[in-house]
């Protein structure tokens, strides 16, 4: 059964020696290697020998970068005929952090600095972290004009600012040092610094009213976790009591914070094991720090390598070497032994002028490959990011084979569910004095939004009739009652079976406006269960539906517990929150929001970041759009700097056009095999000469793609 | 394909829930179908309920955790929510010497193969003696107190001891417990009363065959035998209602699903992070 393959697969004697590794005696062992030559299927397999021997499981810790992996080991776990503690043990440094500090509370919060020690602390997700990170900016670009010059969107000003702080964190330096360490390496303009002052401003003011408040966002919980808590003598024994086995995964994803914690535990602890990818190191742009993750994997008495590769990735990984050393990258070739011309290597390039006919053509090829007997969940197609656009034409064009797609994505923005999108508005409706601003501009609802609550709110109306029935009942205010004065042909159109529904609506928020105020997942759930799950309404018998409202509640209940204190108006916090997730400000993830597994039936489409980091390896991948030079450049960052803001990068330095350069390649080249390290067989490269936009691509990829392929043709 | 794998983790309150109306344990367990109705008419008070329970459990297992009591005292006083207050004044008073000295386990989560499948608990504390005596602690913040029958009778009360019979010596480090030697108390904090329930080896045996017998039947059953309860009474306080049509069920006090809830708001708690 394909969860369980980790405890069905035949053992290498090198995965052998990692399973067998000592249990006692303080004995720690470092397990390098490429991804795919198994050594998280080591590591599952040592968790689960562990367990089978009633070693008590209970003082395991298994340490992830982030969750998806952990699931290998609780798949493992939970087939095991053996007694085992519950799942709490296979974390990231984040959940050991936060649990840490929720239990232990009352030891550090004083220390720590809050104002309020004897209060509970309130965690922030990512929504109400930028929330009130935008409360202290707003003001500052209104009064002040901070970052005026800055053309960036909210979401991510907020999302960069938060940023700096939480680098500071996970690289374990003061937050107040940002200006300083973006100044240093800074070599442009010198309006720039004025910005990273700003910046720095910001994540001051922002750090000081969460000590103020007892809020503890992503990067003050890490913070009081590594500062107090992991200083403070009962905190320290509780952990040493209770943890006495290391297994650390993905050494190499992990930030400095999290690394030093695991060179303080292989001082004391009874057996470790960690696993580290070589030319891993891709999640940078959190804080992961691969250089500090080879540091700490020295400290280990022993290191295994573990080499063994499936010969096509063989060959699939020299190729990508030639590719690499085409474009400059410094990095040792990952495949010596590899063949690049034997590589299965299929170019699309040269016949595809327009970018949709690249597109057709990977469809051809993919289908191609199901009728020939491959699973359509074994193919992935990757690019360096997936618009919308580019998601669309790919379901369109695989739609004619009858290939499903599973997109791999982050979490999507509440707002662009078009279900959760018409709730908002409707909540708008129940309170038209609000009077909405964005970035400063009032913002007056349209007729599309409205139509748009109307098609959510109620069973049976398509686009036109909800804008039809919108034309009506809507003048700028409320909904107005439409059963006398309505035109007659109204019902008929829209549909007699909607008058009902529509004119109870109508009154059950006139009878709500004239009520106490409620918070929002309040009155949402209560519109839920009088309406709008009732026969005639949109929610009735729709589970599907239901699911993004239940998110929508989950996140205003979120919202109200982190913002609102004891009497506060209820309606100042839910206009807050509206406005805040009609911006466009992420949708933090909780559990039921997760993304599913990928199903068998559907061909993958993901960026190449999201491929990877969530170690997904197919049979075969078709890499796209190679003319785009997405595949070099990173997101434009201007207040933040992922090499700027670690531990390899000396506060004074600077970082000029020629490290920015070695930096992209050498990203570049890390993907590049991390995505052949991944690929069991085949490699389709597609290319157009004409972008998505219309514009001629030469991209330093397809540059390097096309010679190496010309010099392995005549090799041939 | 079956609905339910070989490994599914099952606990107390999935099998309370099937027990009550496998249409809702369906629904919240295998289909995890949000369904965003209030449970109560009250809902603020109900969610202050929830809140409150969830801090008291934290209080408890920071105090018996050993974080200093001078701070928690500080931390309660200034809470300005009189119940909680009145529940952790009352846990000052409850007798811990009551329980075995040994080894003190706090928020122990425990999980044992049963047939092909997996049994969950999580203990608030448990305690074990070096002679082998085993008590669990559960504290319990229900608005009402049900009777020691009804407690003994609970799914709870079955799958705790069950578990711990089954794989305390994993914990202790030590021989198989006796199931004879163990006992749950459970302690109700707004009413400082406190039920005893002691095990025996024919109990385990018993429950060790109804447990099994129970998820085995879970796990075979096709979709269309999750069928709704067919005591209406249960509905009145389930989320579900206007899913299954049962908006107008009666209104029991006695049958609300606010205990499940607070112990499973603690469950999901530790599986909530952020990614970063
Ligand atoms: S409403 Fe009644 S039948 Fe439906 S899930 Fe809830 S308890 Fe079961």
């Amino acid at each position: 059964m394909a969860p369980f393959d980790d405890l069905a697969q035949e053992l290498t004697p090198e995965q052998r020696r990692v399973v067998s590794f000592a249990r006692e005696g303080g004995a720690s062992l470092l397990v390098r290697g490429l991804p795919g030559t198994g050594k998280t299927t080591a590591l599952v397999r040592r968790l689960a020998a562990m367990v089978s021997e009633g070693r008590r499981p209970y003082e395991i810790l298994v340490l992830v970068p982030q969750r998806a992996p952990g699931d290998r080991f609780e798949r493992a776990l939970s087939v095991l005929q053996a007694p085992t503690r519950g799942g709490a043990e296979i974390v990231t440094f984040y959940s050991l952090s936060r649990r840490g500090v929720a239990l232990f509370w009352p030891l550090v919060a004083a220390q720590a600095g809050f104002a309020h020690p004897e209060r509970e602390p309130v965690f922030l997700t990512l929504e109400t972290a930028q929330y009130y990170m935008w409360r202290i900016v707003e003001p500052l670009i209104r009064e002040q004009g901070y970052f005026n010059d800055l053309a960036i969107p909210r979401g991510r000003l907020l999302s960069q600012l938060i940023d700096n702080l939480n680098k500071s964190a996970l690289v374990g330096f003061d937050h107040t040092d940002i200006y300083a360490r973006l100044r240093g390496a800074w070599v442009g303009a010198q309006d720039r610094l004025h910005r990273f002052w700003q910046a720095q401003d910001c994540a001051t003011r922002f750090r000081a009213f969460c000590l103020e408040h007892n809020l503890l966002d992503f990067s003050l919980t890490t913070e009081v976790y590594c500062r107090y808590l992991l200083a403070n003598l009962v905190y320290r024994r509780y952990v040493q009591a209770r943890y006495r086995h290391l297994i650390v995964d993905n050494l190499e994803e992990n930030v400095p914070v999290a690394q030093d914690f695991i060179a303080w535990m292989l001082t004391w602890c009874q057996s470790a094991v960690l696993a580290l990818d070589e030319r891993g190191g891709h999640r940078i742009f959190l804080g992961a720090d691969a250089e500090g993750a080879l540091e700490v994997g020295q400290r280990c008495q022993e290191t295994l390598s573990l080499s063994r590769l499936l010969k096509p990735t063989e060959h699939l990984l020299a190729f990508v070497d030639a590719v690499n050393a085409n474009i400059g990258a410094r990095a040792a070739p990952a495949a010596p032994q590899g063949e690049a011309h034997r590589a299965t290597v299929v170019s699309g390039g040269g016949e595809t002028r327009y970018w949709i006919s690249m597109l057709r053509w990977v469809a051809e090829q993919v289908a191609a490959l199901v009728a020939q007997g491959t699973a359509p969940g074994e193919i992935a197609l990757i690019a360096p990011y997936v618009s919308d656009v580019m998601r669309f034409a790919v379901e369109e064009e695989l739609a004619r084979y009858d290939i499903p797609v599973h997109l791999l994505r982050p979490a999507t923005p509440l707002r662009d569910d078009p279900i959760v999108r018409g709730l908002l508005i409707l909540l708008c409706l129940a309170h038209p004095h609000w009077a909405l601003e964005f970035g400063g501009e009032p913002y007056a609802l349209s007729e599309e939004d409205v139509a748009l609550a109307l098609k959510v709110a109620l069973a049976g109306l398509d686009p036109l009739r909800a804008r039809y029935l919108a034309l009506e009942a809507w003048r700028g205010e409320g909904l107005l009652p439409l059963a006398d004065s309505a035109p007659a042909r109204l019902w008929e159109r829209v549909g007699f079976q909607v008058r009902e529904p529509y004119e109870t609506l109508r009154s059950w928020l006139e009878t709500y406006r004239q009520g106490p105020p409620e918070p929002l997942d309040i009155l949402l759930s209560r519109l839920f269960g009088d309406l709008l799950s009732r026969p005639g309404f949109g929610f009735y018998q729709q589970p599907e539906a239901a699911r993004a409202y239940g998110r929508l509640v989950e996140s205003t209940r979120k919202f109200r517990e982190a913002v609102m204190s004891d009497g506060e108006d209820p309606t100042r916090v839910a206009r807050e929150y509206v406005q805040l997730v009609l911006r466009g400000v992420a949708s933090a993830e909780y559990l039921l929001d997760w993304p599913r597994p990928p199903r068998p039936d559907a061909v993958i489409l993901g960026p190449a970041y999201a491929y990877i980091t969530r170690d997904m390896r197919s049979e075969y991948q078709f890499w796209l759009d190679l003319g785009s030079d997405g595949w070099l450049n990173r997101p434009n960052q201007p207040l933040t700097h992922p090499y700027v803001l670690s531990r390899r990068w000396p506060i004074g330095r600077p970082w000029r056009d020629v490290e920015e350069e070695e930096a992209r390649r050498e990203t570049l080249a890390r993907v590049l095999t991390g995505l052949a390290a991944r690929c069991n067989r085949g490699l389709y490269l597609a290319f157009s000469e004409l972008g998505l936009d219309g514009a001629e691509q030469r991209g330093r990829l397809q540059m390097a793609i096309v010679t190496v392929l010309a010099r392995i043709k005549r090799y041939a | 394909m079956a609905l339910i794998e070989a490994g599914h983790l099952f606990s107390q309150h999935s099998l309370n829930t099937y027990l009550r109306c496998k249409r809702r344990f369906w629904l919240k367990y295998i289909a995890q179908q949000p369904w965003p109705m209030p449970e109560q008419e009250n809902l603020s008070e109900y969610q202050a309920h929830l809140a409150r329970g969830r801090t008291f459990h934290q209080w408890v297992a920071r105090a018996l955790l050993g974080v200093d009591a001078d701070l928690l005292g500080q931390a309660a006083a200034a809470c300005g929510d009189e119940a909680l207050l009145a529940w952790w004044l009352a846990f000052g008073r409850f007798d811990l010497s009551i329980v075995p000295e040994g080894l003190r386990e706090v928020e122990l989560p425990l999980i044992v193969p049963l047939g092909e499948y997996r049994l969950y608990a999580r203990y608030d504390l448990v305690a074990f003696s070096p002679s082998g005596e085993a008590v669990i602690v559960d504290w319990k913040t229900l608005e009402r107190l049900p009777s020691w029958r009804v407690m003994r009778e609970r799914v709870q009360t079955r799958v705790y001891l069950y578990v711990l019979a089954s794989a305390g010596h994993i914990v202790t480090g030590g021989a198989p417990l006796d199931p004879s030697r163990l006992e749950m108390i459970y302690w109700f904090a707004p009413f400082e009363e406190m039920f005893r329930i002691p095990y025996s080896r024919r109990e385990f045996q018993a429950h060790r065959q109804a447990l099994l017998r129970l998820v085995e039947e879970i796990a075979a059953s096709p979709p269309e035998a999750f069928v709704p309860t067919e005591n209406p009474r249960e509905c009145a306080f389930c989320n579900y209602r206007s899913l299954c049509g049962r908006q107008e069920a009666p209104r029991d006090p006695s049958l609300n699903w606010l205990d499940e809830e607070i112990d499973f708001a603690l469950d999901l708690d530790e599986a909530i992070e952020m990614t970063y």
